[in-house]
């Protein structure tokens, strides 16, 4: 492969001579052979009458060199062209002719920063609006649909609550379980220098029962249970099928969104129990293994530790279970019709989920505090 | 164009498919020859794109074997099946980025090259695919297919979703590129009209295996049942006739 073998170069008649096989494979010793051909040395003329092959990208190296327009005249002229090889070349002209009638690309002046922040900032206040606007349009639809029973979903609730609910119950027990553990040792060990270790047990109880048993049942519901609302709805959305529903006059939400919050309504609190106990259940395990603490013990301090704790933990589940579901459902309405649509969105869907939470989970901590609780 | 001597491009024998129990091919024999437009019918849910995707490689035959003598294939998908994180021009250079020693620039501006030869401008190659109509993906994945300059291409149903102007301009460039470049296609196809526009030979895939393969005429008449209804149904004879004029109309000029 010299190259030499591609093109010829014939200055007294400014007659560029085209030979060999200018395929694919060729194409960079194409490329060079033609450089070499200097674009400033004028071609009149072309023979073709020794190339074997052609195809579109070889042929756009030629039109590249000679400019499409020139290439066009100097085609007229062409000496001994075959014709598949000259049906090539119109092809080529023609996608050029295509492309000089699109408009150019604008290109972004270098303060578009400047602008993008702007655009950031009100996508973020209208990401809020439409938020407030889904909650209240949940809301309302709420209001129609509880009184009604025949309107339930029961099949879709109950899809829902085993889902969501049900099979998150090994994870969420684990997890408890192993932080009980960890707090109690934690505890140990601080409080060991202060000859305090008995009050390992009430720092394990109070932390479940206030805040580490629902907020672990609530993270793990963002994580797993919000993503997965945003992937089915999303999903839906790009087959179209939420169209589909418009058009046959059925609510959206009503179908989807509401026996997703009811699930959650009834699974959150169930799992933050389930947390709760298995939270406490660790930390016993730690309290009796390592730390010279009988389990009567345990239980005795347990008992004293009063009960409005857990229903101050408790009465953040609903909370925490609505907010999930509607960050979730509204992150699937969202997508627009790509696969690539729906990923970010569950990832935005996940990430807002865990903020609304532990948000949440700040003020009421306030708010308890603050009242005395 | 009769090559009798040359090898056939592609050479299916013996194919048989079987997806659990239920068994789509049974001792399917297929030859594609060089140069020519194939088109292969069938009912819904014969396994046309099943024989594609194992012609192309993709699924493997229970037993049978292919031989497949393309130096380079380009495929069109159903779907067109254009990369989603990319924009449309990156989507048709990706070939050129991952397997050739060309710059970046350089395989940029082959990629728009081939989109303005299938007809979408440079706007439409700096969009993503979502953005993209139905008739403009599937031109673009065929720019996509087209890129490395292959001998053989597979398209699976190139025109379905497309109105007939587009439908019948997709053809003529499909069959342009393939008398220009000598490219072999096979298309699997539901449209009779780029069968009479377009193929050289069709293959009508029925009870498990290619029942007829031979020129559209010749095909036509073949006594089986689902063949005729197939081309001698309402839809298939409006356009034989329409077909049959036109030829008409030429030979009198």
């Amino acid at each position: 492969m010299s190259d030499s073998s591609f093109v010829a170069y014939d200055s007294s008649k400014q007659l560029l001579k085209l030979s060999g096989a200018w395929s694919f494979e060729n194409y960079s010793a194409i490329d060079k052979s033609l450089r070499q051909v200097s674009s400033q040395q004028p071609i009149q003329l072309l023979d073709f009458a020794e190339l074997e092959r052609l195809d579109l990208n070889t042929a756009s190296l030629l039109a590249e060199l000679i400019s499409p327009t020139q290439l066009k005249k100097l085609l007229e002229s062409a000496q001994q062209l075959q014709p598949t090889h000259r049906d090539i070349f119109h092809q080529l002209l023609r996608a050029y002719d295509i492309q000089a009638q699109s408009e150019p690309q604008a290109t972004r002046p270098w303060y578009s920063f400047i602008a993008d922040l702007g655009a950031w900032v009100s996508k973020l206040g209208y990401q809020f609006i439409v938020l407030m606007n889904f909650i209240g349009r949940v809301s309302l639809t709420m209001l129609q649909v509880l009184p009604r029973p025949q309107r339930w979903r029961i099949t879709s609730w109950f899809f829902h609550m085993q889902q969501a609910g049900l099979a998150a119950i090994p994870i969420v027990a684990l997890m408890g379980f192993l932080v009980g553990a960890v707090v109690a040792f934690l505890g140990a060990t601080v409080l060991r220098d202060f000859g305090a270790t008995i009050y390992t047990v009430d720092l394990v109880a109070f932390g479940f029962m206030r805040e580490l048993g629902v907020l672990l049942a609530a993270i793990l519901l963002a994580g797993r249970t919000a993503s997965s609302f945003t992937a089915q709805i999303g999903a839906m959305k790009v087959n179209e099928e939420l169209d589909a529903m418009q058009v046959e006059q059925l609510d959206s939400v009503e179908l989807l969104v509401i026996p997703r919050i009811l699930a959650l309504l009834i699974m959150l609190p169930l799992l933050s129990f389930i947390s709760t106990i298995a939270g406490l259940l660790g930390g016993a395990v730690v309290a009796i293994a390592s730390l010279d603490i009988s389990s009567t013990q345990y239980l005795t301090i347990l008992n004293e530790v009063p009960i409005r704790h857990f229903w101050v933990g408790l009465s953040k589940a609903p909370f925490f279970a609505v907010i999930i579901a509607v960050i979730g459902c509204l992150e699937g309405f969202k997508v627009t019709n790509s696969a690539r649509s729906i990923g970010e969105h569950t990832t935005s869907s996940v990430v807002q989920a865990l903020f609304a939470v532990i948000l949440l989970d700040a003020i009421a901590a306030l708010f308890f505090m603050e009242m005395q609780w | 164009m009769v090559m009798t001597n040359v090898q056939p491009i592609l050479t299916l024998k013996n194919i048989t498919t079987k997806f659990g129990t239920s068994v789509v091919h049974e001792a399917l024999d297929l030859d594609v020859n060089t140069g020519e437009i194939l088109g292969l019918v069938g009912g819904s849910g014969a396994g046309k794109s099943v024989l594609l995707r194992t012609a192309i490689g993709l699924n493997k035959p229970t037993t049978g074997s292919v031989h497949l003598r393309a130096k380079q294939i380009g495929v069109l998908f159903q779907h067109g099946a254009l990369f989603s994180s990319m924009t449309v021009a990156e989507n048709v250079a990706l070939p050129l980025f991952e397997h050739t020693s060309l710059s970046r620039n350089e395989a940029l501006r082959l990629a728009r090259l081939k989109l303005a030869l299938v007809g979408l401008d440079s706007a439409a190659g700096e969009r993503y695919p979502a953005e993209l109509s139905g008739g403009m993906i599937k031109r673009a994945a065929l720019a996509r297919a087209l890129i490395r300059e292959p001998d053989m291409v597979f398209l699976d149903e190139p025109t379905a979703g497309l109105d007939p102007i587009s439908a019948a301009a997709f053809d003529q460039l499909i069959l342009t590129l393939s008398k220009a470049l000598g490219l072999t296609v096979v298309l699997v196809t539901h449209d009779l009209d780029t069968l009479y526009a377009i193929c050289d030979r069709v293959a009508v895939l029925a009870k498990k295996h290619i029942i007829a393969i031979d020129s559209l005429a010749k095909v036509a008449e073949h006594e089986d049942a689902w063949i005729q209804a197939y081309f001698h149904g309402p839809r298939g004879r409006a356009i034989i006739e329409q077909h049959s004029n036109q030829s008409a109309n030429t030979a009198e000029n």
